[in-house]
């Protein structure tokens, strides 16, 4: 049986990269090769953290805990490289659960995600401990931390994907995710206040901070790194004890995936719906948001309404406040008064902001349907879309103008701030529409678990989005960061309107571009879209 | 005593305020071709989920061929095929390489998958259409695909959750006939639809059901009395006759 998912798995890719066309195949491999060269890297530099810090275990520990939290994590936010095999389309062949579940996990060790890891791990251990016999059992107990967490993982995403079904559910799973995700910046920067002090003056002890990270080898992911750790040093005890911890964890994991299996396979999703919902805004055009009555208006409140219902939209404006507020109180104490803070403040900001901005990659499937169902043109279901995410934004933008004031301990800051933040949203946007509308991909919509299966080429085309925007926002940071840098907040303010008029400036020059490009693109570009949609 | 095809004990569910179907006790005989019709929402499809493993019941018991399906759901889906409404599967494979990974996720003979694949394929006129990636099928083709795919194994009972359902008339003959030719050999066929002389023509026995509730169940003839099955079902649900007045908009010049 394990063949045949194996198979399954292979012929799912092959056919995808058959299907595609050039420019979707080469983004599907360099997909791929990214992820070997990642691994690769990775794998380098966890061999060289063995070689420079003393406590080989808490470094094995941590490297396998965080490539657990990875697996965990991954899978249900962000885009996978290729077709992942669902339980669901096996309900109705003859499989036990727990047979499917096993299937599924073989499935999954093909694949990028797999071969990432074990190229990590088996380098990073050789390099760090040595090539040789040892380096095998320490390679086996590598790969059964991998299917450990490849099991996890399967097991979790089958969880949500169940009772992900009801959207309280959905806002419920995205706020812990968020919460999730926000603790290794707390700890990051609680490690970094502590050990500051211990350091002296602006120091970082590394060993303090490896030493405190320990325990993590006793985490269900951790484990397999003390084991590996445990086979280097001989300590049998050590070896004894991980391996029956490791596959009790492993059977548990398996077992728990078996049980989501067949209550995804079995069970009906109840989404009850609210009262206050029932019969709620039919019309097109806004009446609930202060828009204009235009087409972009009426597109901006369609947009306004879709993501305020999303649960990613919501998890990611609570998360990010409630990450600023935290970082800035934990991480606050620490940097306060330091050469540090301007620069501290700036990037929890540019963090904020960015995390909310880059979902919005102009044109999509939505925008299609826009333009399909009600005649808008498509620069004005452009700049409506636009509109609404700007709308989206504004609250974070201003609490990250406020972290920056705390920061800093400067309330001139807080303008300069608010300023950043609207320079910067409008030149990711203008970043994400040229992006959607030269790639013509349909990138991952607001939908937190809706965007599993994107394609490599997609990803491709968003890291590109991500990467034209980063250079676009460059000459803002210079703007607002040197003279905040060379002289205060004074000059700081006067290079944020500078940096407003470039952001804002900007994104009209590409909105003036991208009409002419939909005048030559428009149907391709929605041809591309609906084949993809 | 013959094992019915299909054997309902006291079937209920229950979704939140809504009790989707209602304590249904009913055998279907082997060898039948048993149609079950009712309005819109009336429990049908839940009613087939439940019978297929897909949905878990509040109450009561299902078997097929004599094997519990809630009990033992492995076996019983060696003896049973299904065609949801909306089948899930592997859209990237091409249709032959679905129904040979069917036929080896069941633990079929290569051989005899091969042998059975190219007959199927030929029957639903889809040879030159097997290497086509089933992404790229039209909504009969898919069709077609997944009733290869439900009847490879040879099942004796096959379910089918409103078949005809935007397949053109063409197709639909050829669907008809493989259904039949699945009865001839002694298989048994339950299946819905709201097409009434769909039913009307190819079933032996019918059950109507109503918001959960089974209203009538028996042969075709016994419940038409010589009337047709589409008046006959009308008058048992009830129809809701539109107001004079209620869409005077419609078709008025646009605004």
């Amino acid at each position: 049986m394990a063949r045949v998912f194996a198979r399954l798995k292979l012929r799912l890719i092959a056919n995808r990269l058959r299907r595609s066309s050039v420019i979707q195949a080469f983004g599907f491999l360099v997909s791929w090769l990214l992820a070997i060269a990642v691994g690769i890297g990775l794998g380098y530099a966890y061999g060289a953290l063995l070689l420079a810090v003393e406590n080989d275990l808490a470094i094995s520990g941590t490297v396998f805990t965080l490539t657990g939290l990875a697996w965990l994590l991954l899978p249900v936010i962000a885009a996978t490289l290729d077709d992942t095999i669902e339980a669901r389309q096996f309900e109705l062949l003859p499989f036990t659960s727990r047979q499917l579940a096993y299937g599924l996990t073989v499935a999954a060790f093909v694949g990028p995600g797999a071969s990432m890891t074990i190229l990590m791990l088996a380098i990073g251990i050789g390099v760090g401990y040595g090539f040789g016999f040892v380096w095998l059992l320490q390679l086996a107990a590598a790969l059964s931390g991998l299917a450990f967490m490849i099991v996890a993982s399967r097991w979790i995403t089958t969880l949500l994907t169940d009772l992900l079904r009801s959207r309280r559910t959905q806002e419920i799973a995205a706020l812990t995710i968020v919460g999730l995700l926000t603790l290794p910046g707390v700890a990051a920067s609680l490690l970094v206040a502590e050990t500051a002090e211990n350091g002296g003056p602006g120091g970082f002890d590394i060993e303090a901070i490896v030493d405190a990270m320990e325990p993590l080898a006793w985490t269900p992911p951790g484990v397999f790194g003390l084991l590996v750790d445990a086979f280097e040093r001989n300590a049998w005890g050590q070896i004894a004890a991980g391996m029956a911890y490791g596959a009790m964890g492993l059977v548990v994991a398996g077992l728990l995936f078996a049980r989501s299996v067949d209550r995804l396979q079995t069970r009906a999703a109840v989404n009850r719906r609210s009262r206050r919902r029932r019969g709620g805004i039919t019309a097109l055009y806004p009446k609930r948001y202060p828009l204009p009555r235009t087409p972009v208006g009426s597109v901006a409140a369609k947009e306004l309404k879709y993501l305020l219902r999303d649960s990613r939209v919501k998890a990611q404006l609570i998360g990010g406040a409630v990450a600023t507020v935290v970082l800035v109180a934990t991480g606050g104490a620490a940097l306060r008064d330091t050469p540090y803070a301007p620069f501290a403040a700036a990037f929890i900001g540019f963090l904020v902001t960015a995390s909310v901005i880059p979902n919005q990659f102009g044109f999509d499937g939505g925008s299609f349907w826009a333009y399909q169902s009600s005649s808008i043109r498509l620069i004005d279901v452009l700049a409506g879309k636009n509109l609404g995410w700007a709308a989206i934004t504004l609250p974070l933008v201003v609490l990250a103008a406020v972290a920056a004031a705390v920061l800093s301990g400067d309330a001139r800051y807080l303008l300069a701030g608010v300023l950043a933040g609207v320079s910067v949203t409008a030149m990711f946007t203008a970043g994400g529409n040229l992006t959607s509308i030269l790639g013509a991909y349909p990138l991952p919509e607001s939908n937190l678990f809706g965007s599993r299966n994107v394609s490599g080429t997609a990803l491709i085309f968003s890291f590109l989005g991500l990467g034209l925007s980063g250079l676009l926002i460059i000459p803002i940071a210079l703007l607002i960061g040197l003279p905040a840098f060379l002289s205060g907040p004074a000059l700081a303010t006067l290079g944020a309107v500078a940096a407003t008029v470039y952001g804002v400036g900007g994104y009209a020059l590409s909105m003036r571009w991208i009409q002419r490009l939909l005048e030559a693109r428009a149907l391709w570009l929605l041809d591309t879209i609906d084949k993809e949609r | 005593m013959e094992v019915p095809a299909v054997s309902y004990d006291g079937l209920t569910k229950r979704f939140a305020d809504t009790l989707a179907v209602d304590d249904v006790t009913i055998d279907i005989p082997l060898g039948s071709f048993f149609g079950i019709v009712g309005p819109n929402g009336a429990g049908k499809t839940t009613m087939l989920r439940m019978t297929t493993g897909l949905l878990r019941p509040d109450a009561g018991t299902v078997s097929i061929a004599g094997h519990d399906v809630w009990e033992d759901p492995a076996t019983a889906k060696t003896r049973f095929g299904v065609v949801p409404d909306n089948p899930s599967m592997f859209e990237r494979l091409t249709g032959r390489e679905l129904i040979e990974f069917n036929g080896m996720m069941r633990g079929m003979d290569t051989d005899v998958i091969a042998q059975r694949r190219e007959s199927l394929l030929r029957l639903l006129d889809l040879t030159e259409a097997g290497d086509t990636i089933v992404a790229d099928y039209s909504l009969g083709m898919t069709k077609k695909i997944a009733i290869a795919c439900a009847l490879l194994h040879n099942p004796s009972v096959l379910f089918l959750d409103e078949p005809f359902a935007g397949v053109d008339p063409v197709a639909r003959q050829t669907l008809e006939q493989i259904l039949r030719r699945h009865i001839n050999g002694g298989g048994t066929v339950v299946f819905s639809d709201h097409a009434m002389d769909v039913v009307e023509r190819l079933c032996d026995r019918i059950m109507v059901i109503d918001h959960g509730t089974v209203l009538t169940t028996g042969s075709t003839e016994e419940i038409t009395g010589g009337r047709r099955l589409q008046d006959v079902f009308v008058e048992m649900v009830g129809a809701q006759i539109t107001e004079e007045g209620d869409l005077e908009w419609l078709g008025s010049s646009p605004g």
